[in-house]
């Protein structure tokens, strides 16, 4: 509401809504941005960048990133962190995978809820850390993210291929042209923006990530709340593996390493704030969708696998600094 | 609620052994780090005695440690200070890139001024740290965790596939022996002696106690903050280099992806030996000791055939207990200082 008064006073008109969008809501203007840059590629690479399997590659990358930015969006809010989520998603799936080469009897939906479970179960582990005895989020999260992968690469062995094809069409099925992660992602990200304006529990997780001891003093469970959130993430993390070993018909125990640096800047793009207390799920997917294009307009412009880890880094430092500037302007007035 | 504080010096003779324990725990550290070295090796004994008590075993545990134990350095100043560098790796593994790169392309340059090029480059990545977190105010975990894929993706493309082959004199750096030591243990004896000197004598240096501990009370007593943190991100980052340069001229080679797991333990080293998440706390002959507890664990698990997963996946675990006890101990019992 000031922030909406303020702009009233800076624009001289009430009724500025496209500006007034484009500063406050992180989702629109990332919108703006993707549109314009999907115009440049089609422009330039118009034959790479629209044909059907660059838009597969695309929703592939986006499919592990988008979902994991969903859940690393409701911590970020909450004002704690999760740098283990890439192996997690690997344990998820991993599992999955390898309970199905093991037990061949074993019903496919079984396997699958074992694995997303196993993956929740760390989730809950991270909380019990993070949450309860309260070390530090991102210390915590970096050595339990250590700690799963060993778990991952030991269940994975040399890497697990082959598998049973009412599996792969969990991930592969191609349903009006569109390939089912992608309704999934878009499932996930419609139940979570309805949630997190509705359901009280999510409301709190933003008086969490405000003011942490007023929101313990105004009666809320601070570590039930944010232990709920870690599980969640887990529990997100786990069936992001799933679909991941569906698609890529394969399950290798180096499987998302790293994803934790795209993910967090996608939510920090999409406005998320490290202090916490900011952002929404339509931001996280826009800030995933928004890195997933970079990403593929670098592969496509064909530069070094390597230096587009600088360039995301770099995305990130720029990211973070602009929008504590922003915050640090606002605060002054 | 009032804490329990535990006062040693009235009631010495009333304090059970539970008690001291604790105390010991949360106050002497660098005490129960001798007594769990003192179990390690008495384990040892008993499991590994041909393996683990070699000459060339010592060798391999002595230059571990002088990388851990130099990183930890300089990370346990920045840890008093209250803030944190997660690109030591990722920096350690460019400073060694840069330095291969100008001594294998340029040779008619002296290798002194390659090498020194090498630890500059991480010395500005150092400052560029100190430069994102202290005046762009990003938080340094976030800010270190982008320049470390900065610098590890930087380090990739520098040395592609390996750049081996270096000049006989730069191998001397670091495979000289004098009295059966290696050059780099010499390195970090003078490190830690130089560190320990500045952490407890220099008042620039002990300034980074008031900073951790309360940063606003540190500002408003005179002491100029930013200055002091952007300098000891420098020295992190030159120490990072230095090691990189050491691993090198070990080597024989500059790959980019050395040492990439080398973060965690160097972390654990300095919890173990002392250093405060939360800023204030910690002393050099802590982050000493820590590395070689660290180094100890890493040779044992090495010696064991444990893969490098599982060994991190292990460090992971003993750095989440150290934490876990750390905390929920002085959380009950106070802290004494």
């Amino acid at each position: 509401m000031e922030e909406k008064k303020l702009m009233s006073l800076n624009f001289k008109s009430r009724n500025n809504w496209f500006l007034e969008n484009l500063i406050y809501n992180r989702a629109f203007s990332l919108t703006l941005l993707i549109i314009f840059i999907s115009i440049i590629m089609s422009v330039f690479y118009g034959q790479s960048f629209l044909s059907g399997r660059n838009f597969a590659a695309l929703l592939l990358s986006l499919a592990s990133t988008g979902f994991l930015s969903i859940g690393m969006m409701l911590l970020l809010i909450s004002g704690s962190f999760d740098l283990s989520v890439g192996a997690n998603l690997a344990l998820g799936g991993i599992m999955t995978v390898y309970l199905m080469s093991k037990f061949t009897a074993m019903p496919i939906p079984l396997a699958m809820i074992i694995g997303v479970a196993l993956s929740t179960f760390f989730g809950f582990l991270n909380g019990i850390v993070v949450a309860k005895i309260k070390v530090n989020a991102l210390i915590a999260t970096f050595a339990m993210g250590g700690i799963i992968r060993a778990i991952a690469t030991y269940f994975s062995g040399a890497g697990i291929v082959a598998l049973p094809p009412e599996y792969l069409a969990f991930g592969q099925t191609v349903f009006l042209g569109v390939q089912m992660p992608v309704y999934y992602m878009i499932a996930l990200v419609i139940i979570f923006s309805f949630l997190t304006s509705r359901i009280r529990y999510f409301r709190q997780l933003y008086f969490i990530g405000g003011n942490e001891k007023a929101a313990e003093l105004s009666g809320i469970n601070v570590t039930k709340v944010r232990m709920i959130s870690f599980v969640i993430m887990g529990a997100l993390a786990g069936f992001a593996g799933v679909v991941q070993t569906a698609r890529l018909n394969m399950a290798l125990g180096t499987l998302a390493t790293g994803i934790e640096l795209p993910v967090i800047t996608a939510v920090i793009l999409g406005g998320g704030s490290i202090a916490g207390g900011r952002g929404t799920i339509a931001g996280a997917f826009t800030g995933a969708l928004f890195i997933a294009i970079i990403q593929n307009a670098m592969v496509i412009g064909g530069i070094n696998v390597y230096f587009q880890g600088v360039v995301i880094g770099a995305i990130l430092i720029a990211a973070v600094g602009t929008d504590l500037a922003i915050l640090r302007k606002l605060g002054s007035r | 609620m009032e804490t329990n504080k535990i006062k040693i010096s009235e009631e010495r003779k009333n304090i059970s052994v539970r008690n001291w324990l604790i105390d010991q725990i949360i106050n002497n550290r660098l005490f129960i780090l001798s007594l769990l070295t003192v179990f390690i090796f008495v384990l040892m004994l008993i499991f590994r005695r041909d393996s683990f008590f070699t000459y060339q075993n010592w060798g391999a545990i002595l230059l571990n440690l002088s990388t851990s134990g130099m990183l930890a350095i300089g990370m346990m100043f920045l840890l008093v200070g209250g803030v944190f560098d997660l690109s030591i790796g990722a920096n350690l593994a460019l400073g060694g890139a840069v330095a291969a790169y100008f001594l294998k392309n340029f040779t008619n340059m002296p290798i002194f001024l390659s090498a020194i090029i090498g630890i500059s480059i991480s010395a500005i990545v150092g400052l560029i740290n100190g430069l994102v977190i202290n005046k762009l105010k990003v938080n340094a975990l976030i800010a270190t965790l982008g320049m470390m894929s900065i610098c590890r993706a930087l380090a990739i493309i520098i040395t592609g596939s390996g750049i081996a082959g270096l000049p006989e004199g730069f191998l001397a750096f670091g495979r000289n022996t004098y009295f059966r030591l290696q050059l780099p243990v010499y390195y970090l004896i003078a490190a830690t002696l130089i560190g320990y000197f500045l952490l407890r004598k220099t008042r620039f240096f002990r300034q980074l106690y008031f900073i951790g501990s309360n940063e606003k009370a540190a500002l408003l007593s005179g002491i100029n903050v930013g200055r002091t943190m952007i300098v000891m991100f420098v020295i992190m980052g030159a120490l990072a280099g230095f090691s990189g340069l050491m691993i090198a001229s070990r080597l024989n080679a500059a790959v980019g992806t050395v040492v990439e797991s080398i973060n965690l333990q160097v972390i654990a080293a300095i919890v173990l030996g002392g250093g405060s998440l939360s800023g204030g706390r910690g002393s050099i002959l802590g982050a000493f000791f820590g590395a070689l507890f660290m180094s100890l664990i890493n040779n044992i698990m090495v010696l064991s055939s444990f893969s490098i997963y599982l060994q991190t996946g292990i460090i992971g675990f003993i750095l989440i207990s150290a934490l876990s006890l750390d905390v929920t101990l002085s959380r009950k019992y106070g802290v004494q200082n």
